[in-house]
Parts: structure tokens; sequence; C-alpha cells
């Protein structure tokens, strides 16, 4: 592999794993706050996408894709009040077959075919040997700007601070008089709207499909699941590696691609159970 | 006054020939519902000409789903001709339940060459069988002149076949050869192998694909020249990559200019609806007319019948060549090349294989 090839291939996996990333941070969010397991984030994603190439420009793609995303995040609210108490079962019965209606919806209202997306910014950028589409610094950049958003929320803010301990306990929450329901509301419309910007960055690269986040709900759960399923740093930090595994992956072994980064991933969580970032939470006494 | 409408002789017609009915097998949904949807309106297109009783049934993009359509075409809708499903995976699921029913014929597009010695006597193939395609592709190699090749492949049994076969067939050196899961999107990793290679082949399976990968080719500035098959003029792959397909070079047993045939397809398709033809769509309708020719040639929808009238057609003109059917029900040896000229291809020439 010689230096171009390198530089490439960490720009096409840094900037998927950026969308990884932010679908993570979607599903480590409605875990932390609800304990629910996110299975429409592949929904969000596609609903976003397909916002992004409806809007025909990528300002109105941004918005309407913000928007998409806060729908969903009202679909989960209802839902965490819905399945408050539930059985595991029942749970997953519900996510897969709302996951299913909406994916027939999607395709009722926008039809089946991939619909290209516009990009902010077009085109390449050439140095020498190495030439890298300039919508990967896009996405990079908005992907840093969301992340950088959600931690300033997360861990400098008072709604931050108060999350996490309903996180921790929302029963003693509510005895000590937070607003429990609200802060864990404000939460999954936060990981709604993440999930959708992350299917509106991705649509200019992959195409804007009713099945796009079809592909993308295992990279999602992996990539929270390896980062640690109650931290929001493990669900970047898996995004970004789980981008950066497959763009490589792919490169020294094409045809195993999946089978070689599934098999590191599985064990990453063979000697980190618990996700390769350990959340303070957890060790608290 | 009673108005006599194409459509009514035709349909006066298909009665006076029996009670042969067509199960076309669409893609109707999942990963290949695009192309599927093309498939389903070639079909009806010439199901309009023939008058011939019928049922639309969803292959589902899935062997399963291929299997599920076939037993109630078979069983239920008593159909003597399948006209699908449209891939070879598809294709050769449902070879076993052919067999087995022992009364219907089945028309695809789909070239790997398992399909017509599994299938044989029940399986006739319109297009070119991947072992006709793997020589032209060598051939056509050879005569642009490349000497080192790099080869991006779907891993599945449609693109490992048709690299196997054409490995064999080519005396150019391999310097990569990539394989891709379909619907993975990201390809640089398969692309930037392609870099020092003197031509770029590749087998892909789905329109997305091709589409991701010509957008990915010029991300990356490649300038091999790439030489690819009939996935990239697939009207999908023409829609999302448009002017992305600049001078790439495709194979395909169907163009709409080629032969008088494929232009007059490509009028009425065009008029019925908006849409240009592609591989999908023209070898649905060819599968309908296909059948309908024998059946008026048999007189009757009886299996035997039917087989010795199709092995009967000699140079019978469908929309990707001249017709004649082998004893093993392989039917077309001759493909087109083509060049893209920013988002338009472009005849070259006829390539027959040696």
């Amino acid at each position: 592999m010689d230096l171009a090839q390198l530089f490439q291939l960490g720009a096409s996996g840094l900037a998927v794993g950026g969308v990884y990333a932010l679908a993570g941070l979607s599903v480590a969010l409605v875990y932390r706050a609800a304990r629910l397991f996110h299975l429409l984030v592949g929904e969000g994603l596609a609903l976003g996408g397909l916002a992004m190439a409806v809007a025909g420009a990528w300002e109105r793609g941004i918005l309407l894709a913000l928007l998409s995303g806060l729908a969903v995040g009202g679909v989960l609210v209802l839902l965490a009040r819905w399945l408050r108490g539930r059985e595991v079962a029942e749970v997953i019965v519900a996510f897969l077959g709302l996951s299913l209606a909406l994916k027939n919806a999607f395709i009722l209202l926008f039809g089946p075919a991939s619909r290209p997306a516009p990009s902010p910014w077009p085109g390449v950028w050439v140095v020498g040997e190495v030439a890298v589409n300039r919508t990967y610094l896009v996405v990079l950049g908005v992907v840093a700007l969301l992340v950088v958003f959600t931690f300033y929320l997360l861990e400098r803010t008072w709604i931050g601070r108060r999350l996490e301990a309903v996180a921790e306990d929302p029963v003693a929450a509510r005895v000590l008089g937070l607003p429990a329901s609200l802060l864990q509301g404000l939460a999954l419309l936060l990981a709604g709207v993440l999930g959708g910007m992350a299917g509106a960055l991705l649509a200019p690269l992959y195409y804007a499909s009713p099945t796009l986040g079809y592909l993308l709900l295992l990279k999602a759960v992996t990539a929270a699941i390896v980062g640690g399923l109650l931290s929001p740093l493990g669900a970047v930090v898996g995004g970004f590696a789980l981008g950066l595994a497959e763009s490589f992956g792919g490169f020294f072994a094409s045809a195993y691609r999946d089978a070689l980064v599934f098999g590191l991933m599985l064990l990453l969580l063979v000697f980190f159970p618990k996700g390769v970032v350990r959340e303070r939470t957890q060790t608290r006494v | 006054m009673l108005r006599v409408t194409p459509f009514f002789v035709a349909l006066l017609l298909g009665l006076a020939l029996g009670q042969g009915k067509i199960c076309v097998l669409a893609d109707l949904t999942g990963t290949g519902a695009q192309d599927g949807d093309l498939f389903r309106k070639g079909a009806e297109l010439a199901l309009k000409e023939v008058g011939l009783p019928y049922a639309i049934l969803d292959s589902q993009s899935s062997p399963q789903g291929a299997v599920t359509a076939a037993s109630r075409a078979l069983n239920q809708e008593r159909c003597t001709a399948l006209v699908g499903p449209s891939r070879s995976t598809t294709m050769r699921a449902v070879i076993p339940l052919l067999k087995e029913a022992n009364r219907a014929v089945a028309f695809t597009q789909a070239t790997s060459v398992l399909l017509t010695q599994e299938g044989r006597g029940y399986v006739f193939r319109l297009a070119a069988s991947d072992a006709v395609s793997s020589k032209a592709f060598a051939q056509v190699a050879e005569e642009l002149g490349a000497k080192r090749l790099a080869i991006i492949y779907s891993n599945d049994a449609f693109g490992r076949g048709l690299y196997e076969l054409f490995r064999g067939e080519t005396r150019a050196e391999i310097v990569a050869a990539e394989a891709y899961t379909s619907g993975s999107r990201d390809y640089t990793a398969q692309l930037l192998k392609a870099r020092g290679a003197e031509l770029l082949v590749i087998f892909g399976t789905f329109s997305e694909d091709a589409a991701a990968l010509a957008r990915q080719y010029r991300d990356l500035g490649l300038r091999v020249p790439v030489l690819a098959n009939k996935v990239f003029i697939t009207s999908v792959t023409q829609q999302l990559a448009g002017s992305q397909l600049d001078g790439f070079y495709v194979i395909a047993d169907f163009y709409e200019g080629a032969n008088p045939q494929a232009i007059r397809f490509g009028r009425n398709f065009r008029m019925a609806y908006g849409l240009a033809p592609d591989p999908n769509s023209s070898g649905a309708y060819d599968g309908v007319k296909v059948y309908a020719e024998a059946l008026r040639r048999a007189g009757k929808p009886d299996l035997e019948e039917v087989r010795k009238a199709l092995l009967g057609l000699k140079n019978y003109p469908i929309t990707s060549g001249l017709l004649a059917f082998r004893e093993d029900g392989e039917g077309i040896f001759e493909v087109s090349l083509l060049r893209f000229q920013g988002a338009t291809a472009r005849f070259v020439k006829q390539v027959r294989v040696r």
C-alpha cells in the first residue's frame, strides 16, 4: 500500500465511519435514556437520506432531515412510554413490526427507486496522486459539529447532568423531583435528529432509498455495542473504528471484508464485553 | 359499431391458441425491485401484443421468493410458460420445480451456464450466456490492447461465475481481482487496486452498485479504461450515474439501436411508459414474444410440442439478436459493444464470439 492509497482509504473510512458514529450515538442515547434497543435507527437514516434527495438542495435537505429526525424522535418518545415495563420480546416485536411498516410506507411514499442526493461541495480534491471526494470533508465537518454539540449538551449543561442522573436511576431521579419524562423525551428527540442527519450525510455518497437503513442498522448497532452501549463516546469510537476497519479490510481482503470486520468486532467484545469505552456511571460505587 | 382494436384482435388470437398461460416472475420487492419493475413493464408490453392470459408474480429478489412464486405459477395458476426469474440465483432455484411439474418451459436472460445445464429441456435462454460473454470480454480486452487487467466482480454466483470463466479465457495478466458485496456501496478499496492496470473489467450484478462504482471511480480520479457488463446500461444505472459513465465500454446483449426489433421495442416502450428500455425490460419482452411464437407454431400448450417449436426457431429476430436455440436451450451467440459518450451509450459494434 502506498501513501496515496493510505490517504484515500483513510478519507473514505473516516467519512463513512463518521456516519456510523452518528448512527451509533443515536442507538447509545436511546439505550441510555430509555433502556431500549433503537431498532428504528435504519428507518431514521433512510428517512433522512430521502429528505435530502427530495429536497434537491443541500441546505433544504439538512433542514428536512432535521425535521424528519424530530419526527422519528417523536415516535421513539411514544414507543418509550408505551413499552415501559414490557417484556424484552414484546419490545423487540414492536420495534421490528414498526420498522417493517415504516419501510413499506417509505416505498409507498417515495417509490422503491434509489435517488441521487445533492452534495454541498461536489467534485474531487486532487493533490498529486491523491484524489478525495470533497463531500467526505463536508461529512466529517458536520459529524464533528454534531458530536461536539451532543457532548457539550451531555457533559456541560444542566440538561446533560440531570439526564445522566435519570440514565443511572430513573426512579430515584423522579423521587428527587427531576422531570425524568421530559429529559428522557429530549434525549430521544436528539437521538432521532442524529439518525436523520446521519442519513442526510450518507445520501450524497450512497444514494438515498427506502432500503438504505436496512444496510446500516447492523453497522449502527455494532458501533454502539462495541463502543459500549451506555457510552456515547464509545459509540463514536466504535463508529469510526468500524468505518476504518471496513475501508482497510476491503483493501487487504475484499471478498472477506465483512467477515473480517465483524470477526474483529466480535474479538473486541470478547476482550471488552462492556465495550471498549467504559462509561463513568458503570464504575461508580 | 364495434371498433376492432389491435388489442381485441390479439385477445381473440390468444384465445384461439388454446389454454397457454404465461406467468411473469418479476422482482417486485427487495434489492432488485427497480430492475424488477422494468422487467414487469417489458413483459406487460409484450402481453398486450400477444393477448395470452397471464399472471404477474413477485419473486422478491431472492431464491426463496422465486421458489414461492414459481410454485404458485405452476400449481395454482397452471401456467405453461414462466418468463423470469431474471437472475441466475433465482432462476436456478426454480429449476427443480419446473422438472417436477413437467408442464412449462421457462425463459430467462439470466446468464449462468448452469441454468441450461441443470434445466435442459425446460430453461431457454434469450441472452448471451456467461460462456459467450466471457469470450466476448476476452476478445474485446485483446482488441483494446490491454495486457494487464484489474477485475472487480460482485461476490455472488453471477459475478464470481463470470469472473472464473473470463479468467480462463483471457491471455492478459490479471494484476488484481477484487470482489465486493452487493449493497456495501463503498468500493474505494477495490477501485484503488486498479491503479497500474491497463484495463479495469467490472462484472456487477445490481444497478445501484454499478452506479456507485462509476461515481467512486470518478471520485478517485482513476484514468484506467473500463470494460463493464450489461448492468452498467440499465436505466437505473444510467439515471443514477449519468455522465460519470463517460468513456466506459460496456458489453451487453441488448442495445436499443442494435437491430430493427430492438429499435421497434425501444420506440414502443418509450411511448408506453416514457422510460428508456434496458436489458431487464427487453428480456421480459422477448420471453413473452418467443413463447407466443412457439405456441403459435405448436398449436397447443403441450410441453413436448412447444419444445419442438422452440428448437425449430432459426434466426428468429428478437431484441438481443437472431435467436437459434441449440438442444441445450442456448439461443444467442453475439453481444453488442457500446461506449458511453457523456451519459449516453453509443453502439460501437456487434461482437460474435470466435
